[in-house]
């Protein structure tokens, strides 16, 4: 009778067992976002150099790759599209639980936000998401996350289930899982150029506007956290922009007035807004909209933050464990891959937004063995 | 605490804990008692007062009742010598006259608080508008009022376990406590099945060992009103919401495309909800009466009214039909008719013999049209189906002439698809009544039906009532499940469904529930973003 009873538990603790993890692969919200982070969380445990956070800007200007091919340090964009700043905190604790970066670089779009956007929810997801579960993930969900939906934010398939990209996107995911470790290391490009209306000029631009109380009074809380702290390895910056629009205009003027706050407790502040020029970008060329550069001018400043890092912050070149070296070897061979088949496809007329999925990498795999060939 | 919740998930898990290893074997109905009643404080403090109150009333009439009925029974026990025939029919009379007074007093107290909550404010309005019309400066106030959880189906259960009392069908519950559970047991307070007391109260109160059999069949039920309530249902009310939000901006094509759709998000979610209550119950080792029998297969609107809701309707016709039909007044006056002239002829005989179950029908319809919600359009909705059984009635010997003539063979099975197709149109036209937000947007639905039929116009607007083609397609794909399941059921009305499984290997039987899991987890409406629609029949 025992017996009995036990052989039908198993198979009923199986069934639901079954379920469950069938449902955690496959019912994931499929996306950059999510291989970017899930593949920071993969890499090898304090072998990071430099960690940059922020939002898009930080995914699609920056090659972690590409600058391990140029300069041999190892980086990672711990970064997701329109991450806040309320979110910074949280987020430095999970890369000072994994990394120990000689540079820790924040770019600060994200703190000149307007603080009534939208989908606040979608974008603090986009980070627990790929959290592992820790006193971390607690706190944040305990603090921004919806009282009634709790549950989702650890088992996030009770929110995904049943959506196309939940469906058509996990084997993105479950490759990265195979492959084990992120073979572009969360980059994000398009090699389209865009340019409509009349760029305002801002190089050597100082001037100045208020930030709303609210968003100084973040900024404000958010430094004195890195301070209190002695975060001495942490770097402010605020990546290239186009600025096209007065509202844009406004957002540089304000992210001057950040820039002196920040200096005021201490930090490093790079602001690239205004010497565009100095990074040697061309606004016709190197975006493709007014927030985001293009694989050309992702290259263009990759090599110049890169030399940055390396001049002024002294990171070196990585001494890394044969099987790292090899994966980021590797990486750096990809990122080469990845540039030609923009090339490839710009020429074809393709152009969409390219990140580490299923079809993407198969294609570089397809390139690679012509070249070899 | 909503059926397709996580929070009744565990609730459920926690009481069936509870209850299996509950120590005092014969007390083990106070484990169902206690949760029942913290699933109904969970609904709100306030909603007690009421199902207490039905409660206590009905414990004490019932036992009045009884009373009245033992002393009268000794009294003539005692008098058995002394009284004459007159004198004992007289005594009995009276007892009976004394007993159906406080039988309806009671119910008037209960149904009183009913009609009270429910209607108060469509009488107050429909009393202000006639004022308004003869230009009479009374205004009947309108009032916040709330309606309890199931209330309706707690007062129709309570209710005829009183007339059972009444009727001497039942001996009255001497523990309230007991009576309290029969009253408030959870799996049906929220929807039904409304069940009799000689069917249920026995089942409840007899402690009950674990069953594996019944556990997974219990189990399997829950996960098939799941498949409906959640892949079917909660997907297709986001179009009707849609819809009825803004009714009047719709065409005739999308009209009758909503019509369709709510019939099948109508039938899933009442008899999904009903299947999880069920199966909850039978976990606990309780078998309550099945609510559907596949109404769509129906092949006249009576038949229909017999598998759908059949316990409301099982009520309707116990407690309100029968005392009708069989009522003197209506014998009388089909014994009058019979006598006359147009009595005497074919014609007037059947209609004197058909004439109090027609109009006895006509009135159980117009109650369950007020029933469904205080409403001139749902009082429509039962004189048209009231009617048309009516009429089905009292015409049925044309309708026989009309197929004898015409030579169909009734019992062939194009006739069945045809009468099947005929019924289900009947029904459609019903639930007209049911969308559409008032009795005039009916109306005017019945005239878009027929004269604004554009189909270009008609896919534009179903394309953006907020689903698209892959929620169409599983809406397609699970309907089709669920009548392949019906015609099964339907032909082998013997055995269940679960039973036909069990007898398969463990392989394909694992493989069937497993997908059937996987398909409500993956493609069942829950979770954050969405707003799972309450059960439709919550709100009675």
């Amino acid at each position: 009778m025992k017996k009995k009873y036990l052989s039908r538990t198993i198979k009923i603790l199986s069934f639901a067992l079954a379920a469950f993890l069938i449902m955690t692969v496959t019912q994931i919200r499929g996306d950059h976002n999510k291989i970017r982070l899930d593949g920071f969380y993969m890499e090898e445990k304090n072998s990071l150099d430099v960690v940059l956070l922020g939002a898009s800007e930080v995914y699609t200007a920056f090659s972690s790759s590409l600058a391990y091919d140029e300069y041999g340090f190892t980086s990672y964009p711990y970064a997701i599209e329109a991450n806040y700043i309320d979110l910074f905190e949280s987020q430095i604790k999970e890369i000072r639980n994994n990394q120990t970066p000689k540079v820790l670089l924040i770019e600060m779009n994200g703190a000149l936000y307007d603080n009534k956007m939208k989908d606040k929810d979608a974008k603090l997801r986009r980070f627990t998401d790929s959290m592992p579960f820790s006193q971390n993930k607690i706190d944040t969900v305990n603090q921004f996350g919806n009282e009634e939906d709790k549950l989702s934010y650890y088992f996030p398939w009770i929110m995904y289930h049943g959506s196309k990209s939940a469906i058509g996107r996990f084997p993105d995911n479950i490759a990265l899982h195979l492959r084990g470790n992120s073979a572009l290391k969360g980059v994000s490009g398009k090699s389209k150029s865009v340019y409509k209306g009349k760029v305002i000029d801002v190089e050597g631009d100082t001037s100045k506007k208020d930030l709303p109380a609210e968003t100084e009074e973040k900024l404000r809380s958010f430094l004195q956290y890195c301070k209190d702290n002695k975060f001495e390895n942490v770097v402010f910056a605020k990546f290239p922009h186009r600025i096209t629009k007065k509202k844009f205009y406004e957002r540089f003027q304000m992210g001057n007035t950040m820039g002196d706050i920040i200096k005021e407790y201490g930090f490093d502040y790079l602001d690239f807004e205004n010497n565009c020029k100095q990074v040697g970008l061309d606004y016709k060329e190197d975006f493709y909209n007014d927030d985001h550069m293009n694989i050309y001018g992702q290259q263009k400043f990759t090599k110049y933050l890169g030399k940055i890092l390396v001049d002024k912050y002294g990171v070196e070149k990585s001494k890394l464990s044969e099987e790292n070296k090899a994966r980021w070897d590797s990486s750096a061979e990809y990122i080469q891959l990845y540039y030609e088949y923009f090339e490839k496809c710009h020429k074809e007329g393709k152009d969409t937004q390219l990140y580490e999925t299923c079809g993407l990498m198969w294609e570089l795999d397809k390139l690679k063995k012509q070249k070899n060939a | 605490m909503n059926y397709t919740s996580l929070n009744f998930i565990l609730f459920v898990a926690l009481t069936v804990l509870v209850y299996f290893l509950f120590p005092l074997k014969k007390q083990k109905w106070t484990v169902l008692l206690v949760a029942s009643y913290v699933f109904y404080l969970f609904a709100g403090y306030k909603y007690v007062a009421f199902i207490l109150f039905t409660t206590v009333s009905t414990y004490l009439f019932a036992l009045w009742i009884n009373r009245i009925g033992v002393k009268s029974k000794e009294t003539l026990k005692l008098n058995k010598q002394t009284w004459d025939r007159d004198k004992k029919k007289k005594f009995k009379n009276s007892i009976k006259h004394r007993k159906r007074l406080v039988m309806a007093l009671v119910l008037l107290v209960n149904f009183g608080i009913l009609a009270f909550l429910k209607y108060y404010n469509f009488f107050a309005g429909s009393l202000n508008d006639v004022m308004g019309v003869f230009g009479i400066g009374f205004s009947a106030p309108t009032l916040k009022l709330f309606l309890p959880l199931g209330i309706s189906f707690y007062t129709f259960q309570s209710m005829g376990y009183i007339v059972d009392v009444y009727r001497e069908k039942v001996a009255p519950e001497k523990n309230i406590a007991k009576l309290a559970l029969f009253v408030s047991f959870f799996p049906q307070i929220i929807q039904g099945p409304i069940s009799f007391y000689d069917q249920l109260a026995h089942q409840l109160y007899e402690p009950h060992k674990f069953d594996f059999t019944r556990f997974k069949y219990g189990m399997e039920l829950i996960l098939w009103g799941f498949f409906k309530k959640l892949i079917i249902a909660d997907r297709a009310v986001v179009a009707i919401n849609t819809v009825t939000a803004d009714y009047a901006a719709y065409n005739g094509t999308t009209l009758t495309f909503t019509i369709l759709l709510y019939a099948l998000q109508l039938y899933a979610d009442f008899s999904g909800g009903i299947d999880i209550s069920r199966g909850v119950a039978q976990i606990f080792g309780i078998d309550m009466v099945d609510n559907f029998k596949r109404p769509y297969f129906a092949k006249s609107i009576n038949d229909y009214w017999r598998r759908w809701h059949i316990t409301l309707g099982a009520w309707l016709k116990n407690y309100l039909f029968y005392p009708l039909a069989m009522s003197n007044l209506f014998i009388n006056a089909s014994k009058k008719m019979k006598g006359t002239k147009f009595g005497s002829t074919k014609a007037g005989a059947h209609i004197a013999k058909v004439l109090p179950t027609s109009i006895a029908s006509l009135i159980v319809f117009l109650v369950v049209g007020i029933w469904h919600g205080a409403n001139w359009k749902y009082v429509a909705f039962g004189i048209w189906n009231g009617g048309i059984i009516m009429i089905s009635i009292l015409l049925k010997p044309i309708f026989d002439w009309v197929l004898a003539k015409l030579k169909i063979n009734a019992q062939s099975f194009a006739y069945g698809v045809f009468q099947m197709l005929r019924t289900f149109l009947v029904v459609l036209v019903g639930y007209v009544f049911d969308v559409a937000p008032n009795f005039a947007q009916a109306m005017n639905t019945f005239k878009l039906a027929f004269v604004d039929q554009s189909f270009s116009v008609g896919w534009s607007q179903i394309s953006e009532l907020g689903l698209d083609k892959f929620d169409y397609a599983i809406i397609i794909f699970a309907m089709i499940v669920v009548f392949v399941a019906s015609v099964i059921q339907e032909r082998h009305s013997s055995t269940t469904i679960r039973e036909m499984l069990d007898r398969k290997p463990f392989a394909l039987r694992g493989l069937v529930i497993f997908a059937g899991l996987m398909l409500v987890l993956v493609f069942g409406i829950y979770g954050p973003g969405y707003d799972p629609a309450a059960f439709v029949y919550m709100q009675f």
